[in-house]
């Protein structure tokens, strides 16, 4: 699963247009992983320009 | 408020706020969602924009500009620096927040409603699988809205396309990763935008430097989507400052997206049309995206307010925008896709001979002309594109 830490992220959306399966939701200040729907492709971890998110091997 | 609309656009950035005006001068009544608490913050922008593309319904104001750009420096991996100078002007460095800003009062003095706070997380369908309205919670209040048209206007993340079935997600190819500092108390030109160029200071995208005047400039950088890693754009971007900048004080700092895509077509859907960033109509060379968002959104809202007079939402009546746009925009959108792929392929080496060789030029007589010239001597592969650029075709 895709963990965030949340106090350096700056809410720009580019995770969000990368998810293939659209599991990520961005709000004015406030980003939400739906580990339900996220197939952990790590796309939006490669993407991140601040380095916000982290992959962990265990779905 | 009503629950009732002709149309509603979802994003108030200059795409939004052009498809909602032109939509509401043609007699639409019209709603524009905000999810952000203020139009136009935070900038997530490099802010420059060419004044001949400048959509010509618009007359530019000059509290929109913070400086007028009429030299262009590109910064080779070796510190060359060929300058070139344009007899007229050739863009501006807008600031954006009240341009923005100011393009949301116009369209609100032309009718439309706009809601900040806004957070648009659904799309409402008809039986017959029309869009016609969203789910929305303005200010912690959800309501469910009717629509006849959604307009897409929600950036890169472009979500209100994938919840209407448009598969917006972009590929690692396609996304520009950035970061850009707002450094101040340095001594920079303010009529010269500068671009670094070269692996050193980013592999796979560049950096620029966009004077803001009062000693201060918009210091970023991109680098695409496969090219990069988690945090790859801000540890490049500080090292850059550091190293050039030292003294400088950061005043500002966003990260953000840009699509860098070829032409899409595939932006409507029975009720629903996507805009600007959403529908990926940023030049994917330079990332540049105002002039564009906003040609893209006046022409949907032109569209909206006919379908809205002829009560036709379907795919088959707007396809009329995307018939205009692909006219506008197809052409220029491939060929800067192309030159850029081409980009991609240049080492070191190659910019430093090409700067070398333009700097044996006088400076009087350096252009961008000549200096594509050079690129093709050392790359012939683009002789093709530059013969198409210049020929028009």
């Amino acid at each position: 699963m895709i963990e965030i830490k949340k106090n350096l992220c700056d809410f720009c959306g580019t995770c969000v247009s990368v998810c293939p399966v659209d599991c990520i939701e961005l709000f004015e200040a406030r980003i939400e992983i739906d580990n339900e729907k996220c197939i952990n492709c790590g796309l939006c971890v490669k993407v991140c320009p601040l380095g916000v998110l982290e992959q962990n091997d265990e779905k | 408020m009503k629950n009732n609309w002709d149309v509603i656009v979802v994003g108030g950035g200059p795409a939004g706020s052009m498809a909602a005006w032109n939509s509401a001068k043609g007699g639409a009544s019209v709603l524009m969602l905000e999810k952000d608490r203020e139009i136009g913050v935070p900038v997530r922008c490099g802010e420059c924009v060419d004044n001949v593309l400048f959509p010509k319904s618009i007359k530019i104001e000059d509290k929109w500009i913070d400086t007028t750009i009429n030299k262009i420096e590109f910064i080779s991996p070796d510190s060359s620096n060929v300058k070139i100078k344009f007899k007229n002007t050739i863009g501006y460095i807008l600031d954006r927040r009240v341009f923005d800003s100011d393009l949301a009062k116009y369209a609100s003095k032309a009718g439309v409603t706009i809601k900040t706070k806004a957070y648009v997380h659904g799309l409402l369908v008809s039986d017959d699988g029309f869009v016609n309205g969203v789910k929305v919670n303005i200010l912690g209040d959800e309501f469910e809205l009717k629509s006849k048209i959604v307009i897409g206007a929600d950036g890169v993340e472009s979500r209100i396309g994938r919840m209407a079935g448009i598969n917006t997600a972009l590929k690692m190819e396609h996304i520009g990763s950035c970061v850009q500092a707002v450094v101040s108390g340095i001594d920079i030109e303010d009529d010269s935008i500068k671009l670094y160029v070269g692996e050193n200071y980013v592999p796979g995208g560049y950096i620029w430097v966009f004077p803001k005047g009062n000693y201060s400039a918009n210091i970023g950088l991109g680098i695409l989507g496969k090219y990069s890693s988690s945090g790859k754009p801000k540890m490049y971007l500080e090292k850059f400052i550091n190293e050039h900048f030292p003294n400088g004080s950061i005043t500002n700092y966003v990260a953000g997206g840009v699509p860098a895509t070829n032409f899409v077509d595939n932006i409507i859907e029975n009720g629903i049309m996507l805009v600007g960033d959403a529908a990926r109509t940023a030049n994917p060379l330079t990332g540049g995206g105002i002039n564009a968002a906003m040609h893209s959104g006046e022409i949907a809202g032109t569209c909206a307010s006919n379908a809205i007079k002829s009560e036709d939402y379907s795919k088959k009546f707007l396809a009329e925008y995307v018939k205009i746009w692909t006219k506008f925009q197809k052409k220029p959108q491939e060929q800067s896709y192309r030159i850029r792929e081409f980009a991609l392929d240049l080492t070191n080496d190659d910019y430093n001979h090409i700067a070398k060789k333009a700097l044996a030029i006088s400076e009087e007589k350096r252009s961008l002309t000549k200096i594509f010239k050079i690129v093709i001597w050392r790359k012939p592969s683009l002789i093709f594109d530059v013969i198409k650029l210049f020929a028009g075709f």
